[in-house]
């Protein structure tokens, strides 16, 4: 599904991502945790395309293709979707009117019409209901005025319609509940199927333990310094990010 | 003749009109020597001969109906009240030989002085919650003519009025309006300003006063034209007066859009809130000065102030200029202003979705003005707003 091949990306002048490899097959579950300021969040941004991020050396492949000579909305389109840790807020655009341009975006690429008012609905209630979000968040303006568990939501509640082959889900657990952290979370778990990946930036063990992930793998100053099975989140959380950091 | 020669020329007979023509010779013709006119001067109208009005129309009127809206409408055609076009309501009465409230001083500027010197007042008293929003249409017909309407509203205690004012045609007059408005006690305005004029020279004082615990509320609209220029000043004259004014000027090509608020908190315990939003393209310019003025003993005022402007254009022009005048400690207020273009987190966000950039642009800008139409408390008005935007703003591919 994606392959990182020593990936090196600053923002202005200050390097960030010091050099990543990382093999993420199709339908595995993979989490990044680190300490803050490691690079978590700048890794899914450079996947996802943000050009506050300057890739400076290394490749990234995804389904066959070079994933860094495409534009952000050409990524979208081919199945890469990021959960953002700050979902942004936009006055003035409908909800709604989000989720059907982005879901007939997405139909576009793959050669299909665009998709029938009548069926669009009954898709978005199908999915709110998942999400147990109530229908007149469609006509609220897109996140805004959301608190910080209805904005998560909301990120998965896209990602439920666009159905995505390749899910990244930065910091998703943070600003949530204990209740919003499960609906979350089932709500990632229903989307889980053998031809869909997810790498999880997250910094606590939390939302793993509503998705179990196949692989950790642990970033600090901008590389991979450890990677293993569910039991290396177990250990992170006892021993803490410097103890099992100055172990490897 | 110059057009400061024909205005003095329609100046009318009564003493009161004289004396105004008399401001106007001292005065002249507004331009960049004044404060609130330094960004745009008056120039393409110097050299006009302006004609007296004519106030015939035979036209269709439904073409500016707004859909959705039902409303009583009254009809001005270059200045000239046409009372065989409006309608009559219940609770609204044109008062005969009306008193001027005499609130916009001709000492203001040569406009304020030209419109007491040659307009033609109304007025209109509200006596009661009227059944329907009233629609005054200002059509603009012919060129070269000075269309002055000066319209007087008064609405009593616990009286409400909805008021759409739109200025559509495409005649390339002067329009140089003045309206006042007293509102007593508990009394409400929800007044829209709509300006869809394109060749016309517009300029507009609107003066209001407001009672004890009575609301008004402006929301001003410029869809763009060669000249529109609109100032209002609200009196919040006794304790729980209320006003809200927005505002949305839309600017292309050569347009000039120039809005000036001036809001007075004489007293204590009065609110108020502006929200401005401006998008130039082309080589468009606009103006937003926005003043607040809390007076010494005008404690526990709370007042906010928001202007945001979208430059599309290198060659198009927006100058803000927000001015809070605050002389007492006891008061509660913001204000912002920024001028900029669209924002890139935002413009990230749609693209992750899939939106390409040219159309996350076009939402966002649409966005940007739909913010005010939003915030109209009327709905089909909004609606109607919303389809003008898509000629408006560069928007095609949505």
């Amino acid at each position: 599904m994606l392959e990182i091949k020593n990936l090196h990306a600053r923002v202005g002048d200050k390097p960030i991502l010091k050099g990543i490899n990382l093999s993420i097959g199709t339908g595995e579950i993979h989490a990044i945790m680190g300490p803050n300021g490691s690079g978590k969040s700048t890794l899914s941004s450079v996947l996802a395309g943000h050009d506050d991020y300057e890739v400076t050396d290394g490749e990234v492949i995804y389904q066959g293709e070079n994933l860094l000579e495409m534009e952000p909305e050409e990524r979208a389109r081919a199945g890469v979707f990021l959960s953002f840790q700050y979902p942004v807020e936009v006055p003035g655009v409908k909800n709604i009117y989000l989720l059907k341009s982005a879901l007939n975006a997405k139909r576009a690429h793959q050669g299909q019409e665009e998709i029938n008012p009548v069926e669009f609905l009954k898709l978005v209630r199908e999915k709110l209901k998942l999400m147990k979000m109530d229908e007149a968040f469609l006509h609220r303006n897109i996140n805004e005025g959301f608190s910080g568990g209805e904005k998560k939501r909301n990120e998965i509640l896209q990602m439920q319609l666009l159905e995505p082959s390749l899910c990244l889900l930065d910091e998703t657990d943070s600003g949530l509940d204990v209740d919003a952290l499960r609906i979350v979370g089932e709500g990632i778990n229903y989307l889980r199927a053998e031809q869909r990946s997810f790498v999880m930036v997250t910094h606590y063990q939390r939302l793993l333990d509503h998705v179990r992930p196949d692989f950790v793998h642990v970033l600090a100053d901008g590389q991979i310094k450890a990677s293993g099975d569910f039991s290396l989140a177990q250990r992170l959380e006892k021993e803490g990010y410097e103890g099992l950091l100055a172990e490897a | 003749m110059s057009a400061l020669e024909s205005l003095k020329a329609l100046a009318g007979a009564s003493p009161r009109q004289v004396q105004a023509r008399d401001v106007l010779t001292d005065l002249g013709l507004p331009g960049r020597q004044l404060e609130g006119w330094k960004y745009l001067s008056l120039r393409h109208l110097e050299k006009l001969e302006l004609s007296a009005p004519s106030g015939d129309f035979d036209g269709d009127l439904s073409v500016y109906d707004i859909p959705g809206l039902s409303a009583a409408r009254l009809v001005w055609v270059n200045g000239l009240f046409n009372e065989t076009l409006s309608d009559s309501v219940q609770g609204l009465t044109r008062t005969p030989n009306p008193v001027d409230l005499d609130w916009v001083s001709p000492e203001l500027d040569g406009m304020a002085a030209a419109n007491l010197a040659g307009g033609q007042l109304i007025e209109f008293a509200v006596t009661d919650q009227l059944v329907m929003p009233v629609h005054c249409l200002f059509l603009v017909t012919g060129e070269q003519q000075a269309a002055q309407p000066r319209v007087q509203w008064r609405i009593a205690a616990n009286a409400h009025l909805d008021l759409l004012e739109q200025h559509a045609g495409e005649g390339a007059n002067l329009v140089n309006m003045v309206s006042q408005f007293e509102l007593d006690r508990d009394a409400r305005v929800t007044r829209y300003k709509l300006l869809n004029t394109q060749a016309a020279t517009h300029t507009a004082h609107t003066w209001a006063r407001v009672a004890g615990n009575a609301d008004f509320q402006n929301h001003m609209i410029d869809m763009g034209g060669k000249f529109h220029r609109d100032q209002i000043r609200v009196e919040l004259c006794e304790a729980h007066a209320n006003t809200r004014l927005n505002g949305l000027y839309l600017v292309d090509g050569r347009d000039v859009s120039d809005s000036h608020t001036q809001i007075d908190h004489c007293v204590p315990q009065c609110t108020s809130a502006q929200h401005y939003r401006g998008i130039a393209d082309g080589r468009g310019k606009a103006v937003f000065n926005g003043i607040v003025y809390i007076g010494k003993n005008a404690s526990q005022s709370a007042t906010e102030q928001k202007n945001a402007n979208l430059l599309l254009s290198d060659k198009a022009e927006i100058n803000p200029k927000p001015e809070l005048q605050i002389h007492n400690d006891d008061v509660v207020a913001s204000h912002g202003s920024t001028v900029g273009n669209l924002d890139e987190e935002q413009l990230f966000y749609l693209r992750q979705r899939g939106i390409g950039e040219t159309q996350a642009r076009a939402l966002l800008t649409f966005a940007f003005a739909e913010q005010i139409a939003q915030a109209l408390p009327s709905q089909a008005l909004a609606e109607y707003l919303e389809a003008r935007f898509a000629t408006r703003l560069p928007m095609d591919v949505l």
